[in-house]
């Protein structure tokens, strides 16, 4: 059982929130700082210790948690969720360190964000569905806070929209989970015993028609998940939520409650409903399309940083289900590296938004006079961050982006040729939008005092970013190892079943 | 052709190159002579590990070889990424070319880049572009080639970083940055779709299936090649996108012609060079790109007379004409062919661009310089033109041949190559003329005159043709030894041969001429005809127009994007989505708040009525008249009853 590393994991944040009530905000830093990081810790030796010539869930801990309702605490990592564990391993620490001088409210706040990486870290590694729904639904609450409270001028809107859009994507989820318990017997919330394939035969009655449980089930699952996601045309709360949402806030939205929303997705289609996905996989393509253009189109007209982030997020999230619906090896290992690709780049852009927000006091960068602040001269340090930041971002070789666009563009293209000219489109686009942020910012004569240059504390924070960026663009071979069986493993079960 | 176990030394040295220019970039304030000593190191290095490689130290032969291994799956697995090394003549050929003219442009001006501000950019930028080359030539895999062109369309956005506080230099560098990352976008594109309809994409595959790897054919696919071509055509920025390079840059001029010009150009040419039998299989498709090609070169060269004489801007699109008459001759003539039109093309723009630099800043010096400087600057107009004796003049002369077959197509091309041809010269004139208006140059050093020197000698005909005219001779009566690429002869056929000798010797003696009578003799014709027309000169000289054109596409995409996200996020998600939940949850609670309160008030009602009814009855019961009625009433009753049961 690797020495309970998950439970240490998910737990350790957990018992930094309850004495965070018993410090006094001086040592509350230090030890929200400590609990993160040994929790992190935890991760990154499960990552380390992950086999990679095994397909099969690894460090598993399984206790009977609600016996009469078969409820198990079942944990364990393995493809689908490893690179998503490293991802928030790098992140929470990242994300404290940035709140390290913020005035007011700080046990608060920290004690949110250790619940919140206890509650991501939960939903990841759950193997019971209802383990797993408790986790989810309590990563939600965090966000009604941090936004509410820390937030800008419209933060209460704004958190109280970003709950009801969870409140409502949870409860599909939770009909979904009642409704796979009740069609199974014996009655069950695991999902490998969900995956034996017992539910594909089941059916319910619909006002009169029967329906097959896995593709309802599917339906209401795959639409809580995009409500939370967020999935275009559902993300209006995640657009209002980027606007009013400390940028810490955000990059824990953006790069940490997306990737694990994509990361539950795929093993929730590809474990519980392949019978749905290969029957739908084109739908899922047109859907990941959709988001790729919609939000590339959104993304040339923004003129903050924030919105921007947010609608490359979508954007970037329409190529991931690309990936995952294109039902071939390259297309879904990608999908699942670009999962990290996108957390990090996500996490450099936000970091590099909170720089640019406590220099000049505005995430705008283009429309009104004076906004343009052309600091590359000023601050270069932050002038390559960003660089490195968007080269990712966009899929440039020598970058980590570049390995996940490659291998989802190699495994889409044979089946759906005819996704080249929309993808090549948004692209262009999200590229445009992003040059030209690069440029308002960084490039000319610089209009407004941009202050220092990155400190020793904000260097410690964004450094081991970029250098994930680089090193996942030059070697990525360890962490496509450790996806590859996984996947490869999944859709033979997937092809053999449609056989 | 042999498999190696290891990477070769150049791989390793253009690899440590990128080191130092990160090195470099981190650590100036730190370095001695802001890292200068670390890029001599990086070229000495580089310039070795050719030498070894290439058997140049030694037992002295040079041996075809590649490397492969698996970058993202195994190496020879179908749509994996795989990364590999190839060692051949045109490779090493162009590495070489590219680390000689980097060593001599540092060489020349060291001491130039030592005082600008950020020199240490220019020594980081001129290390990583030339390894960018160097790494896109020796690919053996077309991802490795991308990786090339990343790093020298990254050198130049670096080495234009000097002048990013100026917002028109900045533009320009935003501008610059943009189409190359375009092109190297369209390029991933293309190859990740070549990549999933096929084996993992390699060069040379006919030589490689000798070696007895794996069937390495893909099939073809005219959209994963039409995506390549199209992103090789934005990294090499022909018309119509010359926005960049017209302007006057801040940049000194030989490094902008190398880092920001030449450098990306020979990267993003490694793709077209070694894809071209992949293109191939496009048939006519390729063809049209060689004629859109053409079309591109004569637009360019256009634009570049109605120029002002401002060289930056008469240079560059000079150059950008000549890059677009190279991309024509692949599907024309051949690879080959084309390397011969950019030897040309290269040697010219570092002679332009150096003599630029010496002639336009007026300080004393020996008028024997002065002299040689201009005798190069002629010599280099000589070699960018393809004049006799140089290497450049073989490609004009194999290109005409090849297109005798198909009616016109040769005439457009001489006019291109006659256009071309007077440009060049127009420009040599104006360099001359202006080294004597500004009375003499400035620091002229024998360096620069030497490596002036040296460009135009890397262009001369024997030392590519083994043939000193470079074929202008028939049945090649001069060669004095092999050609160093490969072993083609010049053989037209007689009847050919003096047609098309005719006609391009007569074409670049003409286009010297009217150089000559035009700008040579007195004041430049070009220039005051076109100050007649200033409307038509804005117009064409700041590329008819395309930037009115971009900048109107950009706003139809911004004001798109600004409807879609506003109409969703704004006014659906914000505004009628709560109000309309609002409106609903208010309806059916006011629905059921009123159906309450009518139950409650007709339940209250129904009772009160029931119960005044009793109550009434109750109530006329004690009153006294009721009460006798009663009596009388059940006393009467009680008789009949009484009666009816006494009869029973």
């Amino acid at each position: 059982m690797k020495y309970h590393m998950i439970s240490w994991m998910v737990f350790l944040p957990i018992i930094g929130t309850l004495l965070q009530v018993f410090l006094p905000e001086k040592k509350s830093k230090w030890l929200a700082l400590g609990s993160s990081l040994a929790a992190s810790v935890a991760a990154l030796f499960l990552v380390m210790s992950l086999g990679t010539d095994s397909a099969d869930p690894q460090a598993g801990e399984v206790f009977a948690w609600i016996g009469s309702y078969a409820i198990r605490y079942d944990m364990a990592v393995d493809g689908f969720n490893i690179l998503v564990v490293l991802l928030l391993a790098l992140l929470f620490p990242v994300l404290i360190a940035c709140e390290w001088t913020r005035a007011e409210g700080v046990k608060g706040m920290y004690s949110l964000f250790l619940l919140l990486q206890a509650s991501l870290f939960g939903a990841l590694c759950a193997q019971d569905l209802f383990l797993q729904f408790s986790f989810w639904g309590l990563s939600a609450l965090p966000f009604y806070f941090l936004i509410g409270i820390w937030g800008g001028e419209g933060r209460e809107k704004a958190a109280f929209r970003t709950m009801m859009a969870s409140v409502v994507g949870n409860s599909l989820i939770f009909a979904a989970l009642v409704l796979i318990y009740y069609s199974l017997e014996p009655h069950t919330f695991s999902i490998h015993e969900i995956a034996q394939g017992a539910i594909r035969q089941a059916v319910v009655p619909v006002f009169g028609t029967s329906v097959k449980v896995t593709t309802l089930a599917c339906l209401l699952m795959c639409g809580g998940l995009a409500l939370r996601a967020p999935v275009w045309p559902f993300h209006g709360w995640f657009i209002e939520a980027a606007e009013e949402a400390p940028p810490s806030v955000l990059v824990a939205l953006a790069a940490g409650v997306v990737p694990v929303a994509l990361s539950l997705f795929v093993r929730m289609s590809y474990c519980l409903f392949p019978d749905v996905l290969r029957a739908h996989a084109p739908a899922l393509v047109l859907i990941g399309l959709t988001n790729l253009f919609m939000g590339a189109l959104s993304a040339v007209a923004q003129k903050s940083l924030r919105t921007l982030l947010a609608h490359v997020c979508i954007s970037e999230l329409g190529l991931i289900l690309m990936g995952a619906g294109s039902l071939s090896p390259e297309g879904l290992v990608g999908s699942l590296y670009q999962v990290l690709m996108l957390g990090i780049g996500l996490a450099g852009f936000g970091i590099f938004l909170s720089l640019m927000t406590d220099r000049v006091g505005s995430s705008v960068f283009i429309g009104t006079p004076g906004t343009s602040h052309k600091l590359g001269m000023q601050a270069p340090t932050i002038a390559v961050v960003a660089g490195v930041v968007v080269a990712s971002l966009l899929g440039f070789p020598g970058f980590g982006g570049f390995v996940g666009h490659a291998l989802i563009m190699i495994g889409g293209f044979s089946a759906r040729p005819w996704s080249i000219f929309p993808l090549s489109l948004s692209f262009l686009l999200v590229s445009a939008a992003l040059f030209r942020m690069y440029r308002s910012i960084f490039l000319g004569k610089a209009q407004v005092s941009g202050g220092p240059d990155v400190s020793l504390r904000e260097q410690l924070a964004i450094v081991p970013l970029v250098i994930l960026m680089c090193v996942c663009g030059i070697y990525p071979k360890p962490f496509i190892e450790m996806i590859r069986p996984t996947a490869l493993t999944m859709l033979s079960l997937l092809h053999r079943d449609g056989e | 052709m042999e498999i190696r176990q290891t990477p070769t030394l150049i791989a390793f040295a253009a690899l440590l190159n990128v080191c130092f220019a990160v090195g470099i970039i981190l650590g100036s304030r730190f370095l001695g002579r802001r890292g200068s000593w670390l890029a001599w190191i990086g070229m000495l290095l580089l310039l070795t590990a050719f030498g070894i490689d290439n058997g140049f130290f030694g037992d002295g032969h040079f041996i075809s070889s590649i490397y492969v291994t698996g970058f993202v799956g195994q190496r020879f697995e179908p749509g994996s990424l795989a990364l590999g090394i190839l060692h051949d003549t045109l490779g090493m050929t162009f590495g070489l070319l590219t680390a000689l003219l980097a060593t001599s442009v540092l060489f020349l001006h060291d001491r130039r880049f030592q005082s600008e501000v950020f020199a240490s950019r220019l020594y980081a930028s001129l290390l990583a572009g030339v390894s960018g080359v160097v790494l896109a030539w020796c690919a053996l895999t077309p991802w490795l080639v991308l990786c090339g062109c990343m790093l020298s369309g990254g050198a130049a956005v670096l080495a234009l970083g000097a002048s990013w506080v100026d917002d028109q230099e900045a533009d320009r560098a935003a501008t610059f940055f943009s189409e190359r990352g375009f092109g190297l976008l369209l390029s991933c594109l293309g190859m990740s779709f070549l990549a999933s309809h096929g084996p993992s994409l390699f060069f040379q595959a006919a030589s490689l299936r000798s070696l007895g790897i794996a069937d390495l054919g893909g099939a073809s696919s005219p959209i994963g090649l039409g995506f390549l071509l199209v992103g090789i055509f934005f990294q090499l920025a022909p018309f119509p996108l010359l926005s960049w390079s017209i302007g006057r840059s801040q940049l000194f001029s030989p490094t902008k012609a190398l880092i920001c010009q030449l450098i990306p150009a020979f990267s993003a040419l490694a793709l077209l060079f070694r894809f071209e039998d992949r293109f191939r299989e496009l048939g006519v498709l390729f063809d049209l790109f060689g004629y859109g090609m053409i079309g591109s070169c004569f637009l360019a060269l256009f634009s570049a007379f109605f120029q002002p004489t401002e060289w930056g801007a008469l240079i560059g699109v000079w150059f950008r004409a000549a890059l677009a008459l190279v991309c024509a001759y692949v599907p024309l003539a051949g690879g080959l062919t084309a390397f011969a039109m950019l030897m040309g093309a290269s040697s010219g723009l570092l002679v332009f661009s150096s003599a630029q630099a010496v002639f336009q800043v007026p300080q004393a010096t020996r008028s024997l310089r002065l002299l040689g400087m201009k005798v190069v600057t002629f010599l280099g107009g000589a070699s960018a033109t393809g004049a006799l004796g140089f290497y450049s003049s073989t490609a004009g002369l194999r290109v005409l041949d090849q297109s005798m077959a198909i009616p016109g197509l040769a005439a457009v091309l001489l006019g291109a190559l006659f256009c071309y041809a007077l440009l060049g010269w127009r420009i040599t004139w104006l360099l001359v003329k202006s080294a004597k208006h500004s009375q003499t140059a400035s620091q002229l050093g024998m360096n620069t005159l030497l490596a002036s020197f040296l460009w135009v000698m890397l262009n001369v005909a024997c030392v590519w043709t083994g043939s000193l005219t470079g074929g202008a001779l028939l049945g090649d009566v001069d060669r004095l030894w092999t050609p160093l690429l490969a072993p083609e002869s010049q053989d037209f056929g007689l009847e050919n041969f003096l047609s098309i000798s005719t006609a391009y010797w007569g074409a670049i003696f003409v286009a010297f001429l009217t150089a000559y009578w035009t700008v040579g003799r007195k004041e430049d014709v070009f220039a005051k005809a076109v100050s007649h027309m200033p409307q038509l000169r804005a117009f064409v000289a700041e590329g008819y127009g395309m930037s009115a054109v971009r900048s109107m596409i950009w706003s139809t995409c911004r004001m798109l994007g600004f409807g879609i996200s506003h109409v969703l996020e704004v006014s659906v998600w914000r505004q009628a989505l709560p109000q309309g939940l609002w409106c609903l949850v208010a309806g059916i609670a006011g629905a059921m708040h009123s159906a309450e309160r009518s139950i409650g008030h007709g339940a209250l009602r129904l009772v009160q009525s029931v119960s005044g009814t009793i109550g009434g009855l109750f109530q006329a019961l004690h009153t006294g008249n009721i009460q006798w009625y009663l009596v009388v009433i059940i006393g009467f009753g009680a008789c009949v009853l009484v009666h009816f049961l006494g009869n029973i």
